[in-house]
Protein backbone atom coordinates (compact mmCIF):
# COMPACT_ATOMS: atom_id res chain seq x y z
CA UNK A 1 0.00 0.00 0.00
CA UNK A 2 1.05 3.09 -0.34
CA UNK A 3 0.27 6.45 1.64
CA UNK A 4 0.49 9.36 0.32
CA UNK A 5 -0.18 12.33 2.69
CA UNK A 6 -1.44 16.24 0.50
CA UNK A 7 -1.43 19.28 1.43
CA UNK A 8 -1.59 22.94 -0.96
CA UNK A 9 2.33 22.75 -1.16
CA UNK A 10 3.88 19.20 0.45
CA UNK A 11 5.98 21.44 2.72
CA UNK A 12 4.38 21.44 6.24
CA UNK A 13 0.95 19.58 7.16
CA UNK A 14 1.22 16.53 5.03
CA UNK A 15 5.22 16.18 5.66
CA UNK A 16 4.04 16.69 9.81
CA UNK A 17 1.47 14.22 9.31
CA UNK A 18 3.47 11.59 7.58
CA UNK A 19 6.73 12.18 10.01
CA UNK A 20 4.15 11.08 12.82
CA UNK A 21 2.75 8.22 10.95
CA UNK A 22 6.44 7.20 10.32
CA UNK A 23 7.78 7.69 13.59
CA UNK A 24 9.72 10.01 12.59
CA UNK A 25 8.28 12.90 14.73
CA UNK A 26 6.98 11.49 18.41
CA UNK A 27 3.07 11.09 18.60
CA UNK A 28 2.96 11.35 22.56
CA UNK A 29 4.84 14.36 23.04
CA UNK A 30 4.64 17.95 20.70
CA UNK A 31 7.88 18.24 18.66
CA UNK A 32 10.42 21.05 19.28
CA UNK A 33 11.29 23.28 16.10
CA UNK A 34 14.43 21.57 15.61
CA UNK A 35 12.65 18.24 14.97
CA UNK A 36 10.57 19.91 12.25
CA UNK A 37 13.03 21.33 10.50
CA UNK A 38 15.35 18.11 10.38
CA UNK A 39 12.35 16.42 8.52
CA UNK A 40 13.14 16.02 4.65
CA UNK A 41 11.04 18.32 2.46
CA UNK A 42 9.82 19.99 5.70
CA UNK A 43 9.71 24.13 4.60
CA UNK A 44 11.81 23.27 1.85
CA UNK A 45 9.47 22.44 -1.27
CA UNK A 46 9.15 25.31 -4.07
CA UNK A 47 6.38 25.79 -6.66
CA UNK A 48 8.33 23.12 -9.14
CA UNK A 49 7.80 20.77 -6.71
CA UNK A 50 4.11 20.87 -6.58
CA UNK A 51 2.33 17.48 -7.75
CA UNK A 52 5.49 15.59 -7.13
CA UNK A 53 5.19 12.16 -4.92
CA UNK A 54 8.04 12.49 -2.48
CA UNK A 55 8.74 9.58 -0.75
CA UNK A 56 9.14 10.07 3.21
CA UNK A 57 10.32 6.36 4.42
CA UNK A 58 8.13 2.87 4.97
CA UNK A 59 5.90 2.60 7.81
CA UNK A 60 6.07 -0.52 10.54
CA UNK A 61 3.63 -2.20 8.29
CA UNK A 62 5.70 -2.24 5.26
CA UNK A 63 3.16 0.60 3.47
CA UNK A 64 5.22 3.06 1.75
CA UNK A 65 4.84 6.68 2.31
CA UNK A 66 4.61 9.55 0.26
CA UNK A 67 3.99 13.46 0.89
CA UNK A 68 2.48 15.59 -1.81
CA UNK A 69 1.40 19.15 -3.18
CA UNK A 70 -1.78 19.81 -4.77
CA UNK A 71 -2.01 23.50 -4.65
CA UNK A 72 -5.45 24.85 -5.40
CA UNK A 73 -6.89 21.14 -6.96
CA UNK A 74 -7.74 20.58 -3.28
CA UNK A 75 -10.55 17.67 -2.70
CA UNK A 76 -10.40 17.01 -6.48
CA UNK A 77 -7.18 15.85 -6.53
CA UNK A 78 -8.07 12.86 -4.63
CA UNK A 79 -11.05 12.34 -7.06
CA UNK A 80 -8.97 12.59 -9.41
CA UNK A 81 -6.21 10.16 -9.25
CA UNK A 82 -8.15 6.51 -8.25
CA UNK A 83 -9.16 7.08 -11.66
CA UNK A 84 -5.83 7.82 -13.22
CA UNK A 85 -4.17 5.12 -11.68
CA UNK A 86 -7.00 3.35 -12.79
CA UNK A 87 -6.43 4.41 -16.77
CA UNK A 88 -2.62 3.86 -16.07
CA UNK A 89 -3.04 0.20 -15.50
CA UNK A 90 -2.88 0.09 -11.44
CA UNK A 91 -5.08 -0.71 -8.54
CA UNK A 92 -6.44 2.31 -7.38
CA UNK A 93 -6.89 0.13 -3.77
CA UNK A 94 -2.90 0.22 -3.83
CA UNK A 95 -3.02 3.95 -3.13
CA UNK A 96 -4.75 6.04 -0.10
CA UNK A 97 -4.40 9.73 -0.63
CA UNK A 98 -4.59 11.42 2.82
CA UNK A 99 -6.08 15.16 2.71
CA UNK A 100 -4.10 17.21 5.46
CA UNK A 101 -5.44 20.34 4.40
CA UNK A 102 -8.54 20.28 7.46
CA UNK A 103 -5.88 19.96 10.09
CA UNK A 104 -4.51 23.73 8.22
CA UNK A 105 -4.50 27.01 10.69
CA UNK A 106 -4.51 30.00 9.71
CA UNK A 107 -0.64 30.58 11.16
CA UNK A 108 0.19 27.75 9.08
CA UNK A 109 -1.25 29.40 5.68
CA UNK A 110 0.09 32.75 6.52
CA UNK A 111 3.54 31.45 8.00
CA UNK A 112 3.67 28.96 5.10
CA UNK A 113 3.34 31.87 1.87
CA UNK A 114 5.81 33.86 3.78
CA UNK A 115 8.29 31.29 3.42
CA UNK A 116 7.41 29.53 0.72
CA UNK A 117 5.52 32.02 -1.92
CA UNK A 118 7.10 35.23 -1.23
CA UNK A 119 10.42 33.39 -0.10
CA UNK A 120 10.90 35.27 2.94
CA UNK A 121 11.72 31.98 5.25
CA UNK A 122 13.36 34.08 8.19
CA UNK A 123 9.74 35.38 8.89
CA UNK A 124 8.03 32.93 7.62
CA UNK A 125 9.44 29.56 8.96
CA UNK A 126 8.91 30.58 12.87
CA UNK A 127 5.15 31.56 12.19
CA UNK A 128 4.70 28.31 10.11
CA UNK A 129 6.46 26.23 12.81
CA UNK A 130 4.36 27.93 15.72
CA UNK A 131 1.16 27.05 13.57
CA UNK A 132 2.07 23.31 13.39
CA UNK A 133 2.87 22.84 16.94
CA UNK A 134 -0.43 24.38 17.33
CA UNK A 135 -2.31 21.95 15.08
CA UNK A 136 0.44 19.23 16.28
CA UNK A 137 -1.85 16.87 18.10
CA UNK A 138 -4.88 17.30 15.44
CA UNK A 139 -2.13 15.76 13.26
CA UNK A 140 -1.04 13.02 15.54
CA UNK A 141 -4.98 12.02 15.43
CA UNK A 142 -4.89 11.95 11.95
CA UNK A 143 -1.74 9.61 11.24
CA UNK A 144 -3.45 7.28 14.46
CA UNK A 145 -6.72 7.20 12.25
CA UNK A 146 -4.82 6.44 9.19
CA UNK A 147 -2.85 3.38 10.73
CA UNK A 148 -5.78 2.52 12.25
CA UNK A 149 -8.18 2.16 9.09
CA UNK A 150 -4.93 0.53 7.75
CA UNK A 151 -4.51 -2.10 9.92
CA UNK B 1 0.33 3.87 -24.78
CA UNK B 2 -1.97 5.88 -22.69
CA UNK B 3 -1.92 9.58 -23.99
CA UNK B 4 -3.40 12.59 -21.14
CA UNK B 5 -4.09 15.70 -22.66
CA UNK B 6 -4.51 18.28 -20.34
CA UNK B 7 -6.16 21.56 -19.95
CA UNK B 8 -8.66 23.80 -17.98
CA UNK B 9 -12.06 21.34 -18.29
CA UNK B 10 -10.66 18.68 -20.48
CA UNK B 11 -13.16 19.79 -22.90
CA UNK B 12 -11.78 22.55 -25.93
CA UNK B 13 -7.77 22.06 -26.88
CA UNK B 14 -7.30 18.80 -25.14
CA UNK B 15 -10.60 16.99 -27.24
CA UNK B 16 -9.49 18.58 -30.23
CA UNK B 17 -5.81 17.22 -30.18
CA UNK B 18 -7.03 13.97 -28.29
CA UNK B 19 -9.61 13.26 -31.34
CA UNK B 20 -7.11 14.14 -34.46
CA UNK B 21 -4.18 12.05 -32.69
CA UNK B 22 -7.34 9.28 -32.24
CA UNK B 23 -8.04 9.85 -36.36
CA UNK B 24 -11.77 11.35 -35.51
CA UNK B 25 -10.91 14.06 -37.11
CA UNK B 26 -8.53 15.58 -39.37
CA UNK B 27 -6.25 18.74 -40.06
CA UNK B 28 -9.13 19.97 -42.17
CA UNK B 29 -11.96 19.60 -39.72
CA UNK B 30 -14.49 22.65 -39.22
CA UNK B 31 -15.67 23.79 -36.50
CA UNK B 32 -18.79 21.43 -37.00
CA UNK B 33 -17.00 18.67 -36.96
CA UNK B 34 -15.26 20.21 -33.79
CA UNK B 35 -18.25 20.83 -32.20
CA UNK B 36 -19.89 17.39 -32.88
CA UNK B 37 -16.52 15.52 -30.97
CA UNK B 38 -17.32 13.53 -27.96
CA UNK B 39 -16.44 15.88 -25.16
CA UNK B 40 -16.06 18.72 -26.84
CA UNK B 41 -17.59 21.69 -24.98
CA UNK B 42 -19.16 18.61 -22.27
CA UNK B 43 -19.15 20.95 -19.01
CA UNK B 44 -21.84 21.80 -17.55
CA UNK B 45 -20.35 23.06 -14.60
CA UNK B 46 -16.41 24.63 -14.34
CA UNK B 47 -15.09 21.71 -12.56
CA UNK B 48 -11.90 20.31 -13.29
CA UNK B 49 -11.13 17.07 -12.31
CA UNK B 50 -13.04 14.87 -14.87
CA UNK B 51 -11.59 12.38 -17.21
CA UNK B 52 -13.04 12.11 -20.83
CA UNK B 53 -12.36 9.01 -22.97
CA UNK B 54 -11.77 10.05 -26.43
CA UNK B 55 -10.54 7.08 -28.60
CA UNK B 56 -8.00 5.23 -29.87
CA UNK B 57 -5.93 5.27 -32.89
CA UNK B 58 -5.20 2.56 -35.34
CA UNK B 59 -2.09 1.68 -32.97
CA UNK B 60 -4.02 0.82 -30.36
CA UNK B 61 -2.98 4.44 -28.24
CA UNK B 62 -5.44 5.15 -25.80
CA UNK B 63 -6.47 8.78 -25.80
CA UNK B 64 -8.21 10.83 -22.46
CA UNK B 65 -8.67 14.38 -21.96
CA UNK B 66 -8.83 15.64 -18.48
CA UNK B 67 -9.59 19.24 -16.84
CA UNK B 68 -6.87 20.48 -14.58
CA UNK B 69 -8.00 23.89 -14.09
CA UNK B 70 -5.22 26.24 -13.37
CA UNK B 71 -2.72 23.30 -12.34
CA UNK B 72 -1.85 21.95 -15.47
CA UNK B 73 1.96 21.53 -14.11
CA UNK B 74 0.72 20.03 -10.98
CA UNK B 75 -1.30 17.27 -12.22
CA UNK B 76 1.70 16.73 -15.18
CA UNK B 77 4.29 15.61 -12.26
CA UNK B 78 1.47 13.57 -10.45
CA UNK B 79 1.08 11.64 -13.56
CA UNK B 80 4.39 11.01 -14.10
CA UNK B 81 5.24 10.23 -10.88
CA UNK B 82 2.41 7.24 -10.31
CA UNK B 83 3.18 5.84 -13.51
CA UNK B 84 6.63 5.95 -12.37
CA UNK B 85 5.44 4.02 -9.05
CA UNK B 86 3.12 1.68 -11.05
CA UNK B 87 6.49 0.76 -13.42
CA UNK B 88 4.32 2.40 -16.30
CA UNK B 89 5.86 5.15 -17.40
CA UNK B 90 7.35 4.15 -20.84
CA UNK B 91 3.88 3.69 -21.69
CA UNK B 92 2.30 6.80 -20.27
CA UNK B 93 2.40 10.35 -21.79
CA UNK B 94 1.04 13.54 -20.14
CA UNK B 95 0.51 16.56 -22.17
CA UNK B 96 -0.26 19.80 -21.37
CA UNK B 97 -2.46 22.11 -24.00
CA UNK B 98 -4.16 24.42 -21.72
CA UNK B 99 -2.07 27.57 -23.39
CA UNK B 100 -3.89 26.76 -26.64
CA UNK B 101 -7.23 27.73 -25.44
CA UNK B 102 -7.28 31.49 -25.45
CA UNK B 103 -8.81 34.17 -22.77
CA UNK B 104 -11.95 34.52 -25.04
CA UNK B 105 -12.80 30.81 -24.95
CA UNK B 106 -12.03 29.91 -21.30
CA UNK B 107 -14.43 33.08 -20.26
CA UNK B 108 -16.81 31.74 -23.00
CA UNK B 109 -16.63 28.41 -21.53
CA UNK B 110 -18.35 29.80 -18.53
CA UNK B 111 -21.56 30.59 -20.66
CA UNK B 112 -21.47 26.94 -20.66
CA UNK B 113 -23.04 26.57 -17.51
CA UNK B 114 -26.46 28.26 -18.97
CA UNK B 115 -28.76 25.69 -20.81
CA UNK B 116 -30.16 27.94 -23.41
CA UNK B 117 -26.83 29.31 -24.31
CA UNK B 118 -25.36 25.47 -24.40
CA UNK B 119 -25.60 25.14 -28.46
CA UNK B 120 -24.34 28.86 -29.53
CA UNK B 121 -21.69 29.09 -27.52
CA UNK B 122 -20.21 25.27 -28.04
CA UNK B 123 -20.62 26.46 -31.68
CA UNK B 124 -18.42 29.65 -31.25
CA UNK B 125 -16.08 27.99 -28.80
CA UNK B 126 -15.75 25.28 -31.85
CA UNK B 127 -14.55 28.71 -33.95
CA UNK B 128 -11.87 29.41 -31.54
CA UNK B 129 -10.54 25.95 -31.01
CA UNK B 130 -10.19 25.58 -35.21
CA UNK B 131 -7.97 28.76 -35.26
CA UNK B 132 -5.39 27.19 -32.93
CA UNK B 133 -6.26 23.61 -34.79
CA UNK B 134 -3.60 23.39 -36.51
CA UNK B 135 -0.99 24.17 -33.94
CA UNK B 136 -2.19 22.21 -31.34
CA UNK B 137 -2.39 19.55 -33.23
CA UNK B 138 1.20 19.88 -34.24
CA UNK B 139 2.15 20.02 -30.89
CA UNK B 140 -0.09 17.77 -29.40
CA UNK B 141 1.62 15.02 -32.48
CA UNK B 142 4.81 16.14 -32.14
CA UNK B 143 4.77 14.96 -28.51
CA UNK B 144 3.50 11.83 -29.13
CA UNK B 145 5.89 11.22 -32.28
CA UNK B 146 8.58 12.75 -29.98
CA UNK B 147 8.25 9.05 -27.59
CA UNK B 148 7.63 6.93 -30.28
CA UNK B 149 10.39 8.57 -32.22
CA UNK B 150 8.74 8.86 -35.93
CA UNK B 151 8.93 12.54 -37.72
CA UNK B 152 5.79 13.92 -37.21
CA UNK B 153 4.02 13.69 -40.65
CA UNK B 154 1.73 17.15 -39.74
CA UNK B 155 5.16 19.18 -40.27
CA UNK B 156 5.26 19.33 -43.99
CA UNK B 157 1.26 20.64 -43.47
CA UNK B 158 2.47 23.51 -41.11
CA UNK B 159 5.70 24.83 -43.74
CA UNK B 160 3.82 24.48 -46.75
CA UNK B 161 3.20 28.17 -47.51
Amino acid sequence: MKIIYTCFGGSHASVTAAAIHLGLLSDTREAGNEEFLSLPYYDAQVAEDHGRLRFMGVDSAGNEVYVVGKRSLDERYQQLMPDLIRILGGNPDDFRFIDTMPYVNIWMRIGGYLSRRLKLPALGRNIVLYGTRRSYQRFIHLAQLVKKDLA
Amino acid sequence: MIVLILDQLGCYASVAAASYLAGLIDLEASPQDIYNLPGFAAHRDMQVGRIYYIGEDGAGNAYYSIGTGNEEEVLLRSIEDVAALLANREHVLAIGVSAYNTLGLRLLANLMRFSPLRSVVGMLAARLVKRSFLHVADYAQTQVYARLRRKPDIQDCLDAP
